[in-house]
């Protein structure tokens, strides 16, 4: 632009007015800051107010928050326009913000008119406007314009920036307070918490308090209580429970493992359990626990749920009670209930209780069981159902009243049983009261009298039954009490007597009576009743009907009880009118026959049917001589024989009962006392209809034949009683042979009836392997018709079989036939027995003779020999017949017969024993044996010889094994001296060695000393001197050895014990020396000469010696002493002893020292002793032992002394009879 | 000259006492006699033997005892035994149980020199 330079200065100074002014508005916001809205207006009013000069400045800010715009106005002068704001306020504030180009220019406020330009403070004003208005007509200039815009817009800049920030302040005020709000909210809240947490903790503390309340309760319960889960843990238990049962709570825990109940009721405890579980309710259990000390008891465990809010069982408390005792006392109940209950229930009645008010409550097993009903059926008043329907209101009302009684009572009725049959029963029932008397209980017991109610009504209709028969009998019947009062009277009699019974009781039945018969009746009766002796008599009396007296029998008898105190009468009236009629004329008709029979000479006689002798003739009476009062009636009967009447009694009665009639005999006394048989005849007469009217009879003397034949019978008797007396069995038979009679004495043996040994029944006693053989025999006995015998066993009675002899005999007729057989059978058991006995032991003699490996031979009393065994016929090869008499001298040895022959005379003379020894001819081998023969005599009573019986024995191999042994012993002494004499070796070896060595040494000694220079000559000398004088010695030893060595036979000569004992002690002298050993002789002198052999006993000695001296050899420190004793003996015996101290011997195996081959040394052969002992015994002497009192032992042998007067010692037999025993035992 | 040995015979057997000495003697050693080992121990004689000729088998002290004795006292003097009975299993133990030699009766004078010659070594 161009511009001229006045005008440009001007404008230059414009300008930097308004640079300056543009500089001091940009510097505004800065001032601005941090400033509020307010002030930024009104720093900026003021600002544009002085640097403008302006009249007018008003700010119009929009108030974000309040609807009012905050305005403010500022005016050049202010006091004067005060009025005026006002109205520049309301004519501004009209104005809009936003369409500021619809703003006036002009706005009038009083007087002044100022120019207002708006500026929108913000893009579009939303900030406010800024109002800036002048009074000046060149307003606004340019520049003005324009610093205002800037201003606005450095205002609008500022007032946004202030905006923010208040809106920052307020946000962050806001936000303070917000958070200040939240905080005490918060702080608030927090107070809240900490509240509630004291406040629970102080619950939670209270509740633990509790807990341990409730625990230190739980605990202190003194029961038992558990809690458990729903499944049934246990999760809690408390104290009182652990102690009781001494289980900790773990093993409680396992409650349904361990031993916290008792495993058998554990199934159960489970079930209960689950039971309750599953249903919700409360456990219960009676259970066995265990308790501290190991033992069980009753427990009831009462388990409840615990349930929670929602009605869920989350827990179940179990309460445990110990009710062992109270069970055990249940338990003692239960089973004396039970006893009760069983005594109830086996008692045999129908036991039952009912309640106070009638209800039935229990019946015994019986009452059930007979109705047939079970308890629940018959309770209540079902009972009733079971009694008869007739007898039930009868027995109700009884029922009833008795309790309205509350006593005791009874009542009958039916009860039917369970088979439908009703039967009586007695109903009794007892109250039980308490102490106020009222009733708790009502007892009762049915009895079944059905049989009783039978009985009395079975009385009842028997009493029916017989009054129907009293009055039907067609007999008049009465009965009177014992004093004699009639009482009773049947239809009968009242219709005979045409009276009422009335009439008939009591003594009016007097009146009935004919009066001439009345008093003997009355007077009968009386006298019968107080007597009590059956009454009859016969009266007339009254028949109504007929309107007449007719003859009656009146007959009664007393009823007495068991102590015969008439209890009643009865009686009966039979109408005899009749009969008595007929009976008188029978009489009269009698009489008649009477008079034509009294004349007859015969004792003849009639009764009535009764069997009342009515009629005897003349002559009876007269035999009799007794009047016919006497003999009447049954008076005849005194007549007889006393013997007889009883028989006669007995046949009369039973004749009058039969009718029928045979004789009897009888005796009858005559007049003189004397007795005679009478055959006594009755006939009955017959009446029409067959009975019996009367009875005639005739007696008949038949004295001398009976007499006849009592004599037959006396003497058939007499035969009868020898016949069976006889201890013997006696018989008759037929001609055949069947038997006809057998005595008692065969009956009774054979135990049989006569029938039944009648004919051929007798072989039925025979013994069956008999029987054919006798009865053959028999047979052909009677075939001979003589007299034989056989021989059977017979059956006794007990059935044993024994011998008889049966003996027959026949009885013969005149012509000679056999008509009978008598025959007797003899008992020969015993004497078969004997024989049998006998032959047995003839049999077993034989037999044994036969057996015994002996050759058994016998001779007769003068030596001939008769008799020998088999083995002797065999030994011998002969026959007895050859060997009989004196033929056994055959047998024997040329050489031995003569000397044999002659010592059997001997023997048979003297009849000492025989005893020889002779060579036999052995048949078998053919040559001669050795053997011995012995026999002895067998003497009878009186001692003479009856026979010889003698055995032969072959010794000849025991000769050989005899001859064989003295070899073998010999050979064994030898071999004994041989082995003594190796002990000796030793020693001998020693008494040879000592010479030899000497010879030896001398010798090479001399040959040295020879050797030397020079020569030691007379050393020389010496040595070989020495060296001769050792080679003797040597020479020595050997010449006693070899004399020792020889083998010798036995030679018995007289020898002396000394000499032969010290000449071996002369041997052994070194040994025993070496061996040290002291050895002592004590040989005694004028010792007898004994018979030995030298040597042997030299051996023996020896041997002793040298034994002796080995067993001192480990004894130590003793002294080893060996005595040599010598001694006589008072038996003619010398004794040589060897007596050491050594280890002695175990006396209890003492004899084995003497066995053979016993030895305790280790290298003998330990013969030694039993050589000995033998060697001794050879020579009759003994050798022992015996331990010393001391230590040690001693051995002796003892040999007899050569006899008195004895010189020849030479014979000596060794087979003398001891020898031979012995030797036989040793052998 | 060395001195000669001095050997002890011990025997109760008298004609070994009388006829050994000499023979030793004549084989040149010095000899003594001795009835028994305890008259041998009480000769005051031990310590100037240097051999002993011992019997094995004498009353009371025996020479198997003598020899123990003189080992127990620790003298160490060579022994020879001489015996009648025995056989090579009793030489042979009594040599192993440290004798010289043992000799069996009737033994010759060349077996005694060869015997005393080894002891003497």
């Amino acid at each position: 632009m161009k511009m001229e330079p006045e005008l440009a200065a001007a404008e230059v100074v414009q300008l930097q007015h308004c640079i300056n002014d543009l500089v001091s508005i940009l510097a505004l916001p800065a001032m601005w800051v941090g400033s509020e809205p307010s002030r930024i207006g009104q720093s900026l009013l003021d600002s544009l107010l002085g640097m403008l000069h302006l009249d007018l400045v008003y700010l119009r800010l929009k108030n974000p928050v309040e609807d009012a715009p905050w305005v403010m106005v500022r005016l050049i002068d202010k006091e004067q326009l005060l009025a005026e704001q006002k109205q520049i306020r309301e004519g501004l504030g009209a104005l809009p913000d936003s369409d500021l180009m619809g703003w006036p220019e002009r706005l009038v406020v009083g007087a002044a008119t100022f120019t207002i330009v708006p500026f929108p403070l913000g893009l579009q004003g939303e900030i406010g406007v800024l109002v800036a208005g002048s009074t000046r007509g060149d307003f606004p200039r340019k520049t003005e314009r324009l610093l205002l815009s800037v201003a606005a817009n450095q205002a609008a800049i500022g007032l946004q920036s202030a905006r923010h920030l208040a809106e920052q302040r307020r946000l962050a005020k806001e936000l303070d307070e917000r958070v200040a709000a939240r905080t005490a909210e918060l702080a608030a809240i927090n107070a809240q918490l900490k509240q509630q947490i004291s406040e629970r903790e102080r619950i939670e503390e209270s509740a633990r308090d509790q807990e341990a309340l409730l625990r230190q309760l739980f605990d202190s319960i003194a029961a038992e209580v558990t809690v458990c889960t729903p499944e049934g843990d246990i999760v809690l238990v408390n104290r009182t429970c652990v102690e009781r049962t001494g289980r900790s709570f773990e093993e409680h825990r396992n409650w349904r493992g361990g031993d916290v109940l008792y495993p058998e009721d554990l199934p159960h405890a489970q079930a209960a359990w689950k039971k309750a579980v599953d249903t919700g309710g409360t456990y219960e259990a009676e259970v066995r626990a265990r308790r501290a000390d190991g033992s069980y008891r009753w427990i009831h465990s009462n388990g409840f749920p615990v349930r929670n809010a929602r009605g869920e069982i989350f827990l179940w408390c179990s309460l445990h009670l110990d009710i062992h005792d109270r069970k055990q006392t249940e338990e003692a109940l239960a089973a004396s209930e039970r006893k009760l209950d069983l005594v109830i229930n086996t008692v045999p009645g129908l036991v039952w209780s009912a309640g106070p008010e009638g209800g039935a409550e229990f019946f015994n097993q019986n009452y059930l069981d007979y109705v047939g009903l079970s308890a629940a059926e018959m309770c209540g008043a079902g009972w009733a159902d079971s009694i008869h329907p007739d007898d039930r209101p009868a027995l109700v009302e009884a029922w009833q009243g008795m309790m309205a009684a509350r006593e005791a009572g009874e009542a009958e009725g039916r009860l039917r049983r369970f088979d439908g049959a009703y039967r009586w029963f007695l109903f009794r029932t007892n109250p039980q009261l308490d102490d106020a008397g009222t009733v708790i209980k009502w007892f009762g017991v049915n009895i079944d009298i059905e049989d009783r109610k039978r009985a009395e009504e079975a009385l009842r209709a028997s009493e029916f039954r017989m009054r129907q028969l009293t009055e039907a009998i067609p007999q008049m019947l009465w009965t009177a009490t014992p004093e004699g009062e009639i009482d009773y009277s049947n239809r009968q009699m009242l219709d005979y007597t045409g009276s009422s019974a009335a009439d008939t009781s009591g003594v009016d039945w007097v009146k009935m009576l004919h009066p001439g018969d009345a008093e003997n009746a009355i007077e009968t009766w009386r006298s019968s009743v107080a007597v009590g002796s059956p009454y009859q008599v016969e009266a007339r009396v009254y028949k109504r009907s007929e309107g007449t007296y007719r003859w009656c029998l009146t007959s009664a008898l007393p009823l007495r009880d068991e102590a015969g105190k008439i209890l009643r009468w009865y009686g009966t009236s039979i109408d005899i009118h009749d009969r008595k009629l007929a009976q008188e004329a029978l009489a009269a008709s009698q009489r008649k026959l009477n008079e034509l029979v009294s004349t007859m000479p015969a004792i003849a006689w009639s009764t009535d049917p009764d069997g009342y002798t009515d009629y005897l003739s003349k002559y009876y009476l007269d035999y009799v001589g007794l009047p016919f009062e006497k003999v009447s009636g049954w008076g005849w009967l005194n007549s007889l024989h006393p013997d007889d009447v009883e028989r006669m009694r007995r046949d009369w009665d039973e004749m009058r009962a039969s009718g029928r009639a045979w004789p009897v005999e009888a005796r009858l006394r005559r007049h003189d006392g004397a007795y005679r048989w009478y055959l006594f005849r009755p006939n009955p007469l017959l009446d029409a209809a067959g009975n019996v009217v009367k009875w005639y009879g005739v007696n008949t003397d038949i004295h001398d034949r009976r007499q006849a034949e009592e004599a037959q019978a006396a003497s058939e008797r007499n035969l009868n009683v020898i016949i069976n007396t006889l201890p013997a069995m006696v018989w008759a038979a037929h001609a055949d042979g069947s038997a006809e009679f057998v005595n008692q004495h065969y009956l009774d043996y054979v135990g049989l009836s006569t029938d039944e040994v009648q004919g051929w029944g007798w072989t039925a006693a025979i013994h069956p392997d008999d029987l054919a053989p006798l009865v053959a025999n028999w047979k052909r006995i009677i075939a001979t018709r003589r007299g034989g015998v056989s021989e059977a066993r017979m059956r006794r009675f007990d059935g044993e079989y024994r011998w008889f002899m049966l003996i027959g005999n026949p009885e013969h007729d005149e012509a000679g036939n056999v008509t009978r057989w008598f025959g007797v059978n003899i008992d020969i058991e015993d004497r078969k027995r004997a024989e049998e006995a006998v032959r047995e032991s003839e049999h077993n003699l034989r037999r044994m003779i036969e057996t015994i490996p002996q050759m058994l031979w016998s001779a007769k009393a003068d030596g001939a020999f008769d008799f020998c065994n088999s083995q002797y016929l065999r030994y011998s090869g002969l026959t007895l017949a050859e060997i009989e008499g004196d033929g056994w001298k055959k047998l024997l040895h040329p050489d031995d017969i003569e000397p044999t022959a002659q010592a059997w005379r001997a023997a048979v003379e003297t009849g000492n024993p025989y005893h020889v020894e002779v060579r036999r001819l052995h048949a078998k081998d053919g040559v001669y044996r050795w053997g011995v023969t012995t026999a002895l005599p067998l003497r009878d009573d009186s001692g003479r010889i009856i026979r010889w019986y003698g055995s032969s024995i072959d010794m000849h191999d025991w000769k050989q094994a005899q001859d064989e042994l003295r070899d073998l012993q010999a050979e064994l002494a030898h071999m004994t001296r041989a082995m003594t004499m190796g002990q000796l070796t030793a020693s001998i070896a020693h008494e040879l060695n000592q010479p030899l060595a000497g010879i030896i040494t001398n010798a090479s000694t001399c040959l040295r000393m020879l050797a030397a220079d020079p020569p030691n000559v007379a050393g020389a000398r010496e040595t070989a001197r020495r060296t001769i004088r050792d080679g003797n010695r040597a020479s020595e030893v050997i010449t006693r050895l070899r004399e020792l060595f020889k083998k010798k036979a036995t030679t018995f000569e007289a020898v002396d014990m000394n000499t032969v004992a010290q000449e071996v002690i002369a041997l052994t002298l070194n040994e025993l020396r070496r061996s040290n050993v002291n050895l002592r002789l004590d040989l005694v002198e004028d010792l007898p000469a004994v018979i030995g052999d030298r040597v042997q006993l030299q051996q023996v000695i020896l041997n002793l010696i040298l034994n002796a001296a080995e067993a001192m050899l480990e004894i130590g420190e003793r002294d080893k002493e060996l005595t040599v004793i010598t001694e006589r003996m008072g038996d003619n015996q010398v004794r040589l002893a060897v007596k050491d101290v050594g280890m002695g011997f175990d006396p209890a195996t003492v004899e084995r020292l003497f066995n053979p081959f016993y030895t305790t040394k280790s290298n003998g052969m330990g013969i030694g002793l039993s050589v000995s002992r033998t060697i001794i015994e050879n020579h009759q002497g003994q050798l022992g032992a015996a331990l010393n009192d001391g230590p040690g032992a001693t051995f002796w042998f003892s040999v007899p002394c050569r006899p008195e007067g004895d010189q020849d010692d030479s014979g000596f037999n060794p087979f003398g009879a001891t020898r031979m025993a012995r030797a036989m035992g040793k052998a | 000259m060395q001195q000669r040995a001095f050997i002890a015979v011990v025997d109760d057997d008298e004609s070994v006492r009388e006829a050994l000495p000499d023979l030793i003697r004549e084989l040149g050693y010095e000899a003594g006699a001795f009835s028994s080992a305890e008259e041998f121990l009480l000769s005051g004689r031990i310590s100037e033997t240097n051999c002993l000729l011992l019997d094995l088998s004498m009353p009371g002290m025996t020479g198997l005892d003598l020899q123990r004795e003189l080992m127990q006292r620790g003298l160490d003097i060579p022994v020879i035994f001489i015996t009648a009975h025995g056989d090579e299993t009793v030489r042979r133990r009594l040599r192993e149980q440290g004798a010289v030699e043992c000799l069996l009766k009737p033994f010759s004078d060349t077996a005694l020199l060869d015997a005393l010659k080894t002891a003497l070594q």
